[in-house]
């Protein structure tokens, strides 16, 4: 009985995949719950479904938890000020830190459930950029905190609240040549996207523009810790700035080694050092700046608002900017239903693409749109050894 | 169902790409070559597929099949550079090889789009082009794996000096595995990033080892049907586990280490072993524990088990 | 130059007192042991917790790390890898079960150390010790630097006389040479081969302590990136040789090292790779090596 065995396996594979089917939960066969309002839509369903794609395990998960903290406060805040009249904003969180096929799966399961009325996406670059054109094509409103990589914001339906890096950066630009710094060195992740353009890009261009000079360039690799052989190299060269544009967990590290190797100039970073990525090299990292998006201490009106808001349910901690942008999201998200009074799709796209127009102010400061980029004031911090403080604000 | 396979399409594209990877490393365990050259050729498949949709707008076809073209080739020339290697030696070179292309993918400036990797590769394909592909595929792979090539790579797994012996063209058997396992590879990586739109040096790394062999070892390595019962228990299972949660990578490592310990022949194994059991206790005592003489290679398989 | 020298000597340590202990396992009871970069930051992690609780000085820390990297080596050894020897049809499937074992096994203290960390790197910033540079005008050198340059060397020479002189020693070069005979001669296989384990998970930790000292901070992921290092050291140099994988160590980090130095980096990666295949390629059995391959 040649064929037995071949028959055996066929069996178990379909049994395999039986078992599964059944278990797998989602399967939508029934009807909607007359959620979806239809055409030009009037008034709001009681429950508002968004998708929340977020990255709360792995090596993003700092910036998904902190993610989850500003959602949650959002919605709470969004129920309180009463922006959607009666109904209730109800957003389902997955983790798809796991792999790009995890968001990109997520976001087809929500696409093709008629409830859902947007996405909240994925943190990580290359998960956004798998999820754009599936949402785009679909026609399904999309909503990016971080994934700052070109890719993402692919079409009408893409938004994104957290401003790229390099449209604040040139707050530091002015704040070095007022101190005559003349000669720089980089240090970036080659790794990473977002900061190969800083590094490679951005950094030079701020020299030209302001005065100094790029006399080294190194980048490292994605997860490097041992930044010994590049920190002597700096030491030697002896520059006026190093810009380290590495990620959260390497920038203490770096700077201690750095330190330890004898640089005595200045340091400057990226938003990545801020949310007390420094505390480990503590004193050792005292003055170091960066520009960022957001800090707790910074003026606008808004941010203090949020910030209090912030401490008073999370028992006096104090917020980062994951936590403000992605709060800054769900209001967004909120306006954009609101004034689009519908959940269908389309309306929400053309409510977001209209608040996006007028700006608004959250989180983050004034907020205002370039295309469906967002772009903040900004603010330059300084690390004092224990905390960050504001150096500069960039609020006019 | 048709809702059900739309919001679920991801998954079930994810599944098949994930056996055709899984057979890219089993076919050549099955010839007794341990290879992850298959994860390479992945790469390789990957982006080419994104590079050639991106830049020359080819049907899905050509972009897909030049990679695996590519990869084929690849894979003839490294079984000659590594034609004296064998067992951990063997694996440990093709896992350079496929690590170092992650490195040239992040060096590659424009044409690889660095570490960004690239995006925007828009094609044709479908969930029906992918059943296809990887029907057929399976379809082949099984009919080798019966009649006397399929004999002939056993024989080559299980004692290649005797096979030697017996006139088998040991060496013309290793290298046909790679280029086929090169082509597997492409294939999975080229409809991958077809699918996905994107492809980047994170997707390709050595957590695809860590997938292939973690399906092949649970799935059961001697056949595809292993692979492929791996591939569907690992792609499925985080959607399963969900009340896991934050423990997913523990369980999965759990799960890998118990099977490669207590399950070497995968689940696969378990299930023929204890059909055999259930069979021959159908039969009269006296022939229970007799070999069964007229399918040698279940014959085979009775003298492994026997084995102390 | 000088300082560039310094530098690659220290890496070259700490690859040097990582893959020693997988070399030894590897040369004598033939297992290669996957789990070993989890296990090495795994050693330093369980430091940090302890530091985090109670403030404790170096040598402390060091002794906790080689404790914890020991117990873990031996309970892999002991909940894995022997039940595995047993159960396979030869030892070479078994060498390959181990090996996938192992892969499976190091997911789970990398998923652990992960999950309580949230992946942002942890140190030992809590502890008593502190770290200071001494410069000595052309170098900069720190007191970790010399510990681990004195430790890697010291341990190397020291397991290298043990294996030549002590009877044990010798009993674990015949059970690499031959287990069978090996045993017919009277060694106890499973207590030295309990013994390797331990000593090379000891090995582990204390490169994980070190390390972590040395850097400010590790990350989870540290660990699988040595390992793929240490291969390529242990191959260079040969398997089964402690001169070999003090060479291949050295030459690994002085290479890694120059092209960090001359060019933009970003090849570095592929160093410990294109080593590795080429040695495979051209000299499977390393400079200093003496296990056989096979022909077919």
């Amino acid at each position: 009985m040649r064929g037995t065995r071949w028959l055996r396996a066929a069996g178990a594979l379909l049994i395999a995949i039986g078992a599964t089917a059944c278990t797998a939960p989602g399967g939508q066969a029934g009807a909607p719950a007359g959620a979806s309002g239809g055409g030009g839509g009037e008034g709001l369903p009681p429950t508002i479904k968004i998708l929340s794609t977020r990255a709360l395990t792995g090596p993003v998960s700092f910036a998904g938890i902190n993610a989850q903290k500003g959602i949650d406060l959002a919605v709470e805040r969004i129920a309180q000020d009463g922006l959607l009249g009666g109904s209730t904003l109800e957003i389902e969180t997955k983790d798809v830190a796991a792999s790009t096929q995890e968001a990109a799966s997520a976001a087809s399961q929500a696409i093709a459930d008629p409830s859902y009325a947007a996405i909240l996406g994925p943190e990580a670059s290359a998960q956004a950029a798998a999820v754009s054109p599936i949402a785009q094509s679909a026609g399904m409103p999309v909503v990016y905190v971080q994934a700052g990589s070109e890719g993402v914001l692919v079409g009408d339906y893409t938004f994104r609240v957290t401003p790229p890096a390099q449209s604040y950066f040139a707050l530091v630009g002015a704040h070095l040549a007022g101190k005559g710094v003349r000669t720089a060195s980089v240090l970036f992740n080659s790794g990473n996207p977002t900061l190969v353009e800083l590094g490679q890009k951005a950094v030079p261009a701020l020299g030209e523009q302001h005065g100094f000079q790029v006399v080294g360039s190194a980048g490292v690799e994605v997860t490097a810790q041992d930044f010994t052989t590049a920190a002597s190299q700096i030491a030697g060269q002896g520059p006026d700035v190093a810009f380290l544009m590495l990620t959260g967990p390497q920038s203490p590290v770096a700077i201690t080694q750095l330190r330890q190797a004898g640089f005595t100039g200045e340091i400057v970073g990226m938003s990545a050092m801020g949310a007390g990525n420094l505390a480990p090299a503590g004193e050792q990292a005292a003055g170091a700046i960066w520009p960022t998006n957001f800090t707790a201490t910074q003026a606008a009106p808004t941010s203090q608002e949020f910030v209090r808001a912030y401490q008073a349910k999370y028992g006096g901690e104090m917020p980062n900017n994951y936590a403000a942008e992605a709060y800054d999201a769900v209001w967004f998200i909120a306006r954009g239903i609101a004034r689009a009074n519908s959940v269908d799709r389309a309306a929400v796209q053309q409510g977001l693409a209209a608040i996006a127009a007028e700006g608004f102010a959250g989180a983050q400061g004034d907020i205002t749109f370039d295309g469906h980029d967002a772009r903040v004031p900004g603010v330059l911090v300084r690390w004092d050894g224990a905390g960050e403080a504001v150096l500069e604000d960039g609020t006019p | 169902m048709t809702t059900w396979l739309s919001s679920h399409a991801v998954l079930v594209q994810s599944t098949l790409v994930s056996l055709l990877l899984a057979l890219s490393i089993q076919v050549p365990l099955r010839a007794g070559v341990f290879s992850f050259a298959g994860v390479g050729s992945y790469a390789i498949g990957a982006y080419a597929a994104a590079i050639m949709t991106i830049r020359l707008q080819v049907a899905p076809v050509f972009a897909i099949g030049v990679g695996v073209v590519i990869a084929a080739v690849a894979g003839y020339l490294l079984a000659l550079l590594v034609a004296r290697l064998a067992g951990l030696y063997l694996g440990m070179a093709t896992i350079a090889f496929a690590l170092f292309l992650g490195v040239v993918a992040v060096n590659g400036g424009e044409l690889t789009g660095g570490a960004t990797g690239l995006y925007g590769a828009i094609s044709t394909l479908t969930t029906g082009h992918v059943v296809a592909i990887t029907g057929i595929v399976v379809l082949l792979l099984a009919v080798s794996e019966r009649g006397a090539f399929g004999r002939r790579v056993d024989a080559v797994r299980e004692d290649p000096q005797l096979a030697v012996s017996l006139g088998i063209d040991v060496g013309r058997v290793r290298r046909r595995v790679f280029v086929v396992s090169g082509a597997l590879g492409a294939c999975a990586g080229g409809m991958n990033s077809l699918l996905r739109t994107t492809v980047s040096p994170e997707t390709i790394g050595f957590h695809l080892v860590v997938t292939a062999l973690t399906m092949i070892i649970v799935g059961g390595a001697l056949s595809w049907a292993g692979a492929a019962i791996g591939a569907v228990i690992f792609t499925w299972l985080p959607t399963v586990l969900q009340f896991v949660g934050d423990w997913q990578p523990v369980v999965y490592g759990v799960l890998v280490a118990l099977a490669a310990v207590y399950m070497p022949t995968g689940l696969l194994g378990v299930a023929q072993s204890a059909w055999r059991r259930a069979r021959r206790r159908g039969l009269p005592a006296d022939e229970q524990d007799r070999p069964q003489a007229d399918d040698p290679e279940r014959a085979l398989a009775a003298l492994q088990e026997a084995r102390p | 130059m000088a300082q560039d020298v310094l530098n690659a000597l220290t890496l070259g340590s700490l690859y040097l007192l990582f893959a020693l202990g997988m070399s030894l396992a590897w040369g004598t009871i033939g297992v290669l042991n996957f789990a070993h970069g989890s296990i090495f930051m795994f050693s330093a992690f369980g430091a940090h917790l302890a530091v985090q609780a109670v403030p404790l000085p170096m040598p402390a820390m060091i002794a906790i790390g080689v404790g914890i990297g020991a117990v873990l080596s031996l309970a892999v050894q002991v909940l894995a890898f022997e039940p595995i020897q047993r159960r396979a049809a030869d030892a070479h499937t078994a060498q390959l079960q181990i090996i996938v074992a192992g892969i499976g096994i190091a997911g789970i203290p990398l998923a652990v150390a992960q999950y309580v960390t949230r992946s942002v790197p942890f140190g030992y910033s809590a502890g008593t010790f502190e770290v200071t540079v001494h410069d000595l005008g052309p170098v900069r050198v720190t007191d970790v630097q010399v510990v681990i340059l004195v430790a890697a060397l010291g341990i190397a020479g020291l397991i290298a006389w043990w294996l030549r002189a002590a009877r044990a020693g010798l009993a674990l070069r015949a059970i690499g040479v031959d287990a069978e005979v090996a045993a017919m001669m009277g060694v106890d296989r499973r207590r030295l081969a309990l013994l390797t384990m331990a000593v090379a998970g000891g090995l582990a930790g204390l490169a994980g302590v070190l390390l972590t000292y040395h850097l400010g901070s590790i990350a989870p992921e540290t660990g699988d990136a040595f390992l793929l290092k240490a291969f390529a050291a242990i191959i260079l140099g040969g398997v089964g040789s402690i001169a070999g994988v003090v060479i291949g160590a050295m030459v690994l980090a002085g290479i890694e090292t120059l092209v960090l130095v001359t060019t933009s980096g970003t090849w570095a990666p592929a160093i410990a790779f294109g080593v590795l295949f080429a040695m495979l390629l051209v000299r499977p059995r390393g400079l200093l090596g003496r296990m056989e391959v096979r022909r077919t």
